[in-house]
């Protein structure tokens, strides 16, 4: 099989592959929100954190608990938790991000039955004051999973985790450095199917797989690639059917800033300093959030991950009533348009319904550009 | 000429604010002609500290409120539309966008327009329309801005020592910026005066809530959602306390007398979540049924204050903010609440408000509306911004009322 086909099987597959994960290693499995929680401490626990994820169909049972109007992302997997689509979880850990986030985690406590829900205070101001409070804060959780496993976390065990999770984020940025020169050998999606993955399956596993994704990709033939290239920043988009969407309207996304994409890997936990402190500093002051980082340094974030990358064009896609991301795009916009890069907006969320009328808008923006570039 | 969307207020104090939110907005004004400086702030920003650091506080949301009051959010809503703000966001946020970003394309603004601002003050904890807009708003005016932060406690009130830390160092944060801003120094001694004005008038406030219990109701939501505004807006003044003192002996006044707000009353109304800023005389509505609108989920203090913490006063604030939340924690808490307020304050049916821009409020009611209805509760949802006037259609929601006040009367006959 094709490594890149793994990825998305894996995805795809996500519920049956954990439940075989958690009966053959007797371990816990824990479903985590959002990029700013440090996994590394759960890794280090010897438990599965898997990222909860959204599906496109109707919600129906949370419709009986939460208003419409609201995140569709967090509604839906609230839904699934709901119908006991995720049976083999033995707890979540929801974040302090955004408030329908936040909120989640007074509607799991009050309406889930799970052993284990735990609210991880991320502050939501990047600061020294803040990397100390959130060191205590992760001082906590690390306690509250000990308690809950039974067995103590080692500073060495964290360590280790953080040098398998540094190694998945070292991985993941030379592919991404890659398609940046080459991007016929390795598409949007399939890039984002990579990352998405990462976030489900074990990191060592997912770390053998990144090794073999490098090696082929620098066999492969570098043909040019007529697709024209696209920078994407979204919310959340966690599958691969709108870049895919994009790739069938004759594009290509070379680079992103996403929560599922380049957020998730960007910056390494410094191995040296304490293994909490390093982890709070990382996870508060690196991944590039709405919620928390301001316009300014966001941007910096932005225009790195697409420096080099030779892009056309700026897609902006925001999940329906996804505060954050709405109230920045009137400046994203304008600062990537005074760039001379022209922008296609979307607020969206994310059903099938929507693709139609989206692939029609895709295909003239691409056609717009072709004709800029000729 | 502006249509009048006051509420009719039955109580005499409440009359009274209209006139100190004038003063305050022309004081605004005349501060920043003397040179003061001037601070554009969310809410929750400890007004008390910016008081006692000379710094006049002009307070956004409140100014949106007006706006709507005063049937303008419209022009305003779609003048912030216009420069790309999506009509998903706080309706609020999108006035106040439309006010600074396209003021050409807004109305005429209210009270002779907002003061000019040196900085911006901005509370992150509380909500996500806050940071996004204030970040933007810093970026078009090209003033500092500083962000302040406190731990979220989801759980409610802890004595965790890390989570008091915080919040100190939070406001020591604030304390500096006003510093470095205004080159005034900060003074211990007023500040800790003014806390002690605020404490006072909390305690007052929590007795006017124990208050409003009697039969006939006392006072209304269509007085208290006007009689909140001292306490948001003039936190730590002599004024406020002055204006709360004399609200307290009027209901107890008005209890005495057995004055309730309709004649006969006989159903008692309770509203849950923001209400509509430009109808608000949809309130008084179900009075002419007999019905009273008797209390509201949001101005209801639910305890005392706890007593000073510390003789310093940021230490005072932080470990009294750590060791008591104001409001329930949590969804669970919030339907044990509002149960509790049903009972207590012997409610028959509840309004409950589906503000679309606002989450962090929306998220809560679809919940809190079937915890009501399994209990033998009846509800009425309205789903309407509570700025945006667009999203509202007044001959439809006093036909879902007609038909509420049908249920209530017909359940109490």
């Amino acid at each position: 099989m094709n490594v890149l086909e793994e990825f998305e099987n894996y995805r795809k597959a996500r519920h049956q592959e954990t439940r075989a994960w958690r009966s053959k290693t007797g371990g816990k499995v824990l479903g985590t929100i959002c990029c700013c929680i440090p996994e590394e401490i759960i890794h280090a626990a010897g438990m599965l954190p898997v990222r909860l994820l959204s599906e496109h169909e109707p919600t129906t049972e949370a419709d009986l608990h939460l208003p419409s109007n609201l995140c569709p992302y967090c509604k839906s997997w609230f839904d699934q938790l709901l119908k006991g689509k995720y049976d083999y979880l033995d707890g979540i850990v929801i974040p302090n991000v955004c408030n329908v986030v936040k909120a989640t985690y007074g509607f799991s406590k009050y309406l889930l039955k799970l052993p284990y829900v735990y609210f991880v205070d991320v502050p939501q101001r990047i600061s020294s004051e803040g990397v100390e409070f959130f060191t205590n804060v992760l001082l906590d959780f690390k306690r509250s999973l000990e308690d809950f496993s039974g067995k103590p976390i080692s500073d060495e065990a964290l360590r280790h985790s953080i040098d398998v999770y540094n190694e998945n984020r070292t991985l993941l940025d030379k592919v991404y450095a890659l398609r940046k020169i080459f991007p016929s050998v390795l598409s949007g999606s399939e890039a984002q199917s990579m990352v998405i993955s990462s976030m489900l399956m074990p990191k060592e596993a997912h770390n053998r797989l990144l090794f073999r994704v490098l090696t082929d990709m620098e066999k492969a033939d570098k043909v040019s690639d007529k697709r024209v290239k696209l920078f994407i920043s979204a919310s959340i988009l966690d599958d691969t059917e709108f870049l895919k969407l994009i790739e069938e309207c004759g594009g290509n996304v070379i680079s992103d800033d996403m929560p599922m994409g380049s957020r998730y890997f960007f910056g390494l936990v410094n191995s040296e300093d304490k293994p909490l402190h390093a982890l709070a500093e990382r996870y508060l002051t690196k991944i590039a959030c709405p919620r928390k980082m301001l316009p300014a340094d966001r941007l910096v974030f932005s225009l790195s991950r697409m420096e080099g990358a030779n892009i056309s064009g700026t897609i902006i896609h925001s999940l329906r009533a996804c505060d954050p991301h709405l109230y920045e795009y009137p400046l994203l916009r304008q600062e990537m348009e005074h760039r001379g890069l022209p922008v296609l907006f979307f607020r969206s969320e994310e059903t099938a319904t929507e693709w139609e009328q989206q692939k029609t808008d895709i295909e003239a923006f691409i056609e717009m550009l072709q004709d800029r570039l000729e | 000429m502006v249509q009048s969307t006051s509420a009719r207020k039955s109580l005499q104090t409440t009359q009274e604010v209209p006139a100190l939110r004038r003063s305050y907005y022309a004081q605004t004004l005349e501060d920043s002609q003397k040179g003061r400086k001037v601070a554009w702030c969310s809410n929750n920003i400890p007004s008390e500290i910016l008081d006692a650091m000379d710094v006049t506080a002009v307070f956004l949301e409140n100014y949106a409120t007006v706006i709507a009051s005063k049937r303008l959010s419209s022009g305003f809503c779609a003048a912030g539309e216009k420069v790309g703000f999506s009509q998903d966001v706080c309706g609020y946020a999108r006035m106040l966008m439309g006010y600074v970003l396209a003021k050409n394309e807004a109305p005429e603004a209210p009270y002779g327009g907002l003061a000019k601002p040196d900085f911006l003050l901005v509370n992150s904890y509380s909500c996500d329309s806050r940071l996004g807009w204030f970040a933007a708003m810093s970026r078009v005016l090209n003033i500092p801005l500083h962000v302040h932060d406190a731990p979220s406690m989801p759980d409610g009130a802890s004595d965790s020592p890390i989570a008091a830390e915080y919040t100190e160092s939070e406001l020591r944060n604030l304390v500096s910026f006003l510093e470095k801003q205004t080159g005034n120094k900060f003074d211990p001694d007023k500040l800790r005066r003014r806390i002690a004005i605020s404490r006072q008038t909390s305690d007052i406030m929590y007795k006017i809530s124990q208050l409003r219990k009697a039969v006939p109701s006392p006072m209304g939501s269509a007085d208290m959602f006007t009689a909140v505004w001292p306490a948001m807006y003039l936190a730590g003044t002599k004024e406020c306390a002055d204006f709360y003192r004399k609200l307290r002996a009027e209901i107890e006044d008005r209890i005495a007398k057995k004055i309730g707000i309709v004649p006969e009353e006989k159903f008692r109304i309770m509203w849950s979540g923001i209400p509509f800023w430009y109808d608000m005389r949809l309130i008084n509505y179900v009075e002419d049924f007999g019905g009273v609108v008797a209390l509201e989920s949001f101005y209801r203090i639910r305890e005392r204050r706890l007593p000073p913490q510390h003789d310093d006063p940021i230490k005072d604030m932080a470990l009294s903010s750590v060791r008591q939340r104001g409001y329930p924690s949590g969804i669970g808490a919030a339907v044990e609440d509002i149960l509790d307020a049903v009972k207590e304050y012997k409610i028959d049916g509840v309004i409950i408000s589906y503000n679309p821009s606002c989450r962090m409020l929306l998220i809560s009611q679809t919940e809190l509306q079937k915890s009501l209805e399994d209990q033998g509760i009846p509800t009425l949802g309205l789903e309407c911004d509570m700025a945006d006037e667009r999203t509202y259609s007044e001959g439809q929601v006093k036909t879902r009322m007609d038909a509420f006040i049908e249920r209530l009367l017909a359940r109490n006959a």
